[in-house]
């Protein structure tokens, strides 16, 4: 799962003393370890002028591709170190990894290598992964079909739809399952619940799942999900296989009773996405 | 007392272990994770006062969310050190996972 402890950690964990073990230190980096970094900044920076043009990974906290996973930490420390002094105005980022939308998407560009542990240990970072992932398979999936539809890239909507994703894979509430014991919560967040429905709703052939909105009242979830479907297939058994995959899909997890499924069909997918 | 960094770490370890866990996420309030954006070094979201430990897993489609939020639950407990056995404990279900 995450990777074991090093010495290093032992100076980098509980950062307040005994108040929170799992947030940084805020520590002060020594000359010696910050030349050092400089000269790996700057000698990645030469590499990486050449690199594609989603290479912005390079101005951010992640890494360059060919550091390591105790690279990508250290690089990381130091960078939002940078940030918080340099700029308050810095772009949402996402989770608790510290990058933005546009460098997770650049990570997903190099093919998740090298792999970095701080975005793979995210649950917002890896649903939106798994998203991107959906989406460029249906986009493969079009292209490959029609030749023409390559070069029609609607990049303007993908970038809107990942909004949406972003937003949407969120922890959102914590809606309790069980309680063991008095001391002892289980719960599940609404942002599982939303990824469950839209990665259902995917999974249906030539649909692109668009907002999914939860609404839980007294113990009862209803559901609304809107989807783009792509040209030529049939909306309304389309829009039917999207309700009865997100509903068998919440039926298993959701530890609520399902009340009503709405699907609304909001797009019609002309090109490919992606 | 132990160190709440050793705790989490214990935890960590126990909740990888469990069937039917897919994978283990950072867990944190969000104030904190914005905080401590990048910097994790453990998982688990261990506090000391009041004593609280809080883990984020991944569940695997297939599984039974009660279940191993159940065993996770128990899970923790056995691994929690004799001073933080009054801890308050979540499971939080973060992602359902396919595959």
């Amino acid at each position: 799962m995450h990777d074991d402890p090093t010495p290093r950690d032992d100076a980098r964990a509980a950062p307040d003393g005994v108040d929170d073990a799992s947030a940084a230190p805020i520590e002060t980096i020594t000359d010696d370890v910050v030349a050092e970094v400089e000269a790996e900044v700057a000698a990645q920076d030469a590499v990486e002028a050449l690199a594609s043009e989603h290479d912005e990974l390079a101005a951010g906290p992640v890494p360059p591709a060919d550091a390591t996973e105790d690279d990508a930490a250290t690089a990381a420390d130091v960078t939002d170190d940078e940030v918080d002094e340099q700029d308050t105005d810095a772009p949402e980022t996402i989770g608790a990894t510290g990058v933005t939308l546009e460098e997770l998407s650049a990570y997903f560009d190099r093919g998740r290598t090298p792999r970095i542990a701080a975005l793979e240990h995210d649950a917002e970072a890896r649903a939106l992964l798994d998203s991107m992932e959906r989406l460029d398979r249906l986009s493969a999936t079009m292209a490959n079909e029609d030749a023409a539809a390559a070069g029609d890239l609607d990049e303007q909507w993908l970038d809107g739809l990942l909004g949406v994703i972003r937003s949407e894979v969120r922890a959102g509430r914590d809606l309790p399952i069980e309680d063991p014991d008095e001391r002892t919560s289980t719960t599940i967040t609404e942002g599982a619940l939303r990824e469950i429905a839209r990665s259902a709703g995917d999974g249906i052939e030539g649909v692109l799942v668009g907002r999914v909105h939860l609404r839980e009242d007294a113990g009862v979830l209803d559901v609304r999900v809107s989807i783009g479907v792509r040209y030529g297939n049939a909306l309304v058994p389309t829009a039917d296989a999207v309700r009865l995959a997100v509903h068998h899909a919440l039926l298993t997890h959701a530890p609520m009773t399902l009340g009503t499924i709405d699907v609304v069909v909001e797009d019609v997918l002309m090109g490919a996405t992606r | 007392m132990t160190d709440p960094t050793q705790v989490a770490r214990l935890v960590d370890l126990a909740v990888a272990t469990i069937d039917g866990v897919a994978d283990v996420y950072v867990a944190a309030p969000a104030i904190a994770q914005i905080a401590e954006a990048g910097r994790r070094e453990v998982l688990a979201h261990v506090t000391p006062l009041p004593q609280a430990v809080r883990v984020a897993i991944g569940v695997h489609e297939s599984a039974d969310v009660r279940a191993v939020t159940r065993a996770a639950a128990t899970a923790v407990r056995e691994a929690l050190p004799d001073d933080w056995t009054d801890a308050r404990l979540t499971v939080q279900v973060r992602r359902i996972e396919r595959g």
